[in-house]
């Protein structure tokens, strides 16, 4: 355990000497519940700052439910607000072939994006639902992570199978699928596929669980997410920065492991 | 930063995660990696078990530790499990137990929290000023947590497994009581604590680990990354709970 980081933990100081990217954020207000300071990317960043984190990688609330192109206008001005720090997935909803491509492209186009973000979950379908396979087709043609929301064996299922049909396409399940007794499933599809890694993203903090994914998945293939502002992050970055495992391994978590599968994040 | 942890577990329990040490060296360990200079620690046997056996396991295999202070599982006493209620919290008060717990859901210990039910016992909690530590999984939710605090508004209530989605319930609560207390190792909405004491203050807050289950590192960067003030994180972390146990009579 590297005891100087539990340290800047318990003083509160910012965590120092990690190139921190946080993966997994959204962006904005959600219908469920409250979200303070209206989820903003200025907000995340005062938050990121407080942890010592240096980079933020957003999907927009709205994106991922009712209103696609909504929400990645959001993701675009959160980009822009802070470019060399803010970068953005674009959220994808089923729609038809045309509607989806035309969309991805043109936030291409834009500067900012840096992947794709699915949430079947909340769009009523299936992780390997046919709708999404012309969005992947575009992530292993650009080379782009695909972070998909899990939270069964049914989805995790499914993401295994598109990892096998798209084997270069960088797959994060996010949450590590979720539920407790779904994450020694997903840490066996991280282990035995190349391109399937897992996000630390969880509102909960179960004790022990970065050091039980990294003994069975391999550090090389967890990465840090924290789902803020859906949550505050700090937690899931202490969770990670004091679990009982080699700096180098919290390394890759923190920053390493998410620089090597998503070449558009600015060195 | 030190911390006086209100929510902590030890001993083996039915469903293990593979991932988790629940032995008392391993809890005592993780305090003073923690900072955690004082706990109030429940048995798990007590949970999971039976709750008279529990508490008496807890009060043989924690003394001499200074460290834990004992928190019972408590029953009502309508079918002589446990003592009349005035008998029971003079003996918890003789052997220095700091705050009670309840499990009444019908996966756990199966009673109701209602007044007809266990009026006498919280009123006997009162009387001594003996927090009622509760999870909100107990009592059906935010809705029967308001019911709980509304129906016994002088019995100090620490509410454990507040979780971030809450504020929509947990603020008009707060607003309309002046006994109830959020444990902090599960509440953890996007600036919810700044946004709390913003309106309720820090003194209403409460430290707790949830270890074994939960990362301590998890529960205290939760209070040392609030971004408060330095006091209010101090009464957060262990102020506010030295005082309402420093009521104890």
């Amino acid at each position: 355990m590297a005891e100087k980081y539990r340290q800047m933990v318990l003083s509160g100081k910012a965590i120092e000497g990690l190139e921190i990217i946080d993966a997994h954020n959204h962006l904005g207000p959600y219908f469920n519940f409250p979200v303070y300071r209206q989820g903003s990317a200025e907000s995340m960043l005062e938050r990121a700052d407080t942890m010592g984190v240096s980079k933020i990688c957003v999907s927009a609330h709205a994106a991922i439910g009712p209103n696609m192109v909504w929400g990645n206008d959001e993701a675009e001005r959160a980009a822009a607000y802070c470019p060399e720090r803010v970068f953005a997935y674009v959220g994808v909803k089923p729609c038809s072939e045309r509607e989806m491509l035309d969309e991805i492209e043109k936030r291409f186009a834009a500067k900012g994006f840096i992947g794709l973000k699915l949430h079947p979950g909340l769009h009523g379908v299936q992780v390997a639902d046919n709708s999404y396979i012309p969005a992947i087709e575009y992530a292993e043609k650009h080379s782009l992570p695909v972070l998909i929301h899990t939270w069964s064996h049914a989805d995790v299922s499914d993401l295994d199978g598109l990892s096998t049909r798209f084997a270069s396409v960088p797959f994060i399940i996010a949450h590590m699928g979720g539920a407790p007794d779904v994450l020694d499933h997903a840490l066996d599809v991280m282990r035995r596929r190349e391109n399937v890694f897992g996000d630390t993203a969880l509102s909960y903090a179960p004790h022990g669980s970065i050091e039980y994914a990294v003994k069975k998945a391999g550090a090389e293939k967890v990465i840090f997410g924290t789902d803020m502002p859906f949550y505050d992050p700090v937690f899931t970055l202490a969770r990670v920065v004091c679990a009982d495992i080699r700096e180098s391994e919290i390394e890759k978590i923190v920053g390493l492991n998410f620089r090597g599968i998503c070449p558009l994040i600015p060195r | 930063m030190t911390f006086f942890d209100a929510n902590v577990c030890y001993g083996g329990v039915k469903t293990p995660s593979q991932a988790v040490d629940y032995s008392l060296d391993a809890l005592l360990r993780r305090m003073k990696e923690y900072n955690i200079e004082k706990a109030l620690v429940v048995h798990s046997m007590a949970r999971e078990h039976d709750a008279p056996t529990g508490n008496e396991l807890l009060m043989k295999e924690i003394k001499g530790h200074d460290c834990l202070l004992p928190v019972w599982v408590l029953l009502p006493h309508h079918t002589g499990e446990m003592e009349e209620p005035g008998a029971l919290t003079e003996r918890m008060v003789k052997e220095g137990v700091k705050a009670a717990s309840m499990l009444p859901s019908l996966a756990f210990h199966s009673f109701s929290m209602r007044r007809w039910s266990v009026g006498p016992l919280l009123d006997a909690l009162c009387e001594r000023r003996i927090p009622l530590i509760i999870g909100i999984e107990q009592v059906g939710g935010m809705e029967g947590l308001a019911q709980l605090a509304l129906e016994n508004p002088s019995l100090p209530i620490i509410a454990t497994n507040v979780a971030y989605r809450a504020d929509r319930f947990l603020y008009p609560l707060m607003e309309q009581t002046k006994n109830l207390y959020v444990e902090t190792s599960s509440y953890k909405p996007y600036f919810g604590l700044q946004e709390f004491v913003k309106r309720f203050g820090a003194e209403r807050l409460v430290f707790g680990s949830g270890m074994p289950a939960v990362d301590p590192a998890a529960s205290a960067a939760v209070v040392t990354w609030s971004g408060l003030a330095l006091e209010q994180q101090e009464m957060i972390a262990h102020g506010n709970i030295e005082r309402l146990i420093g009521e104890v009579r």
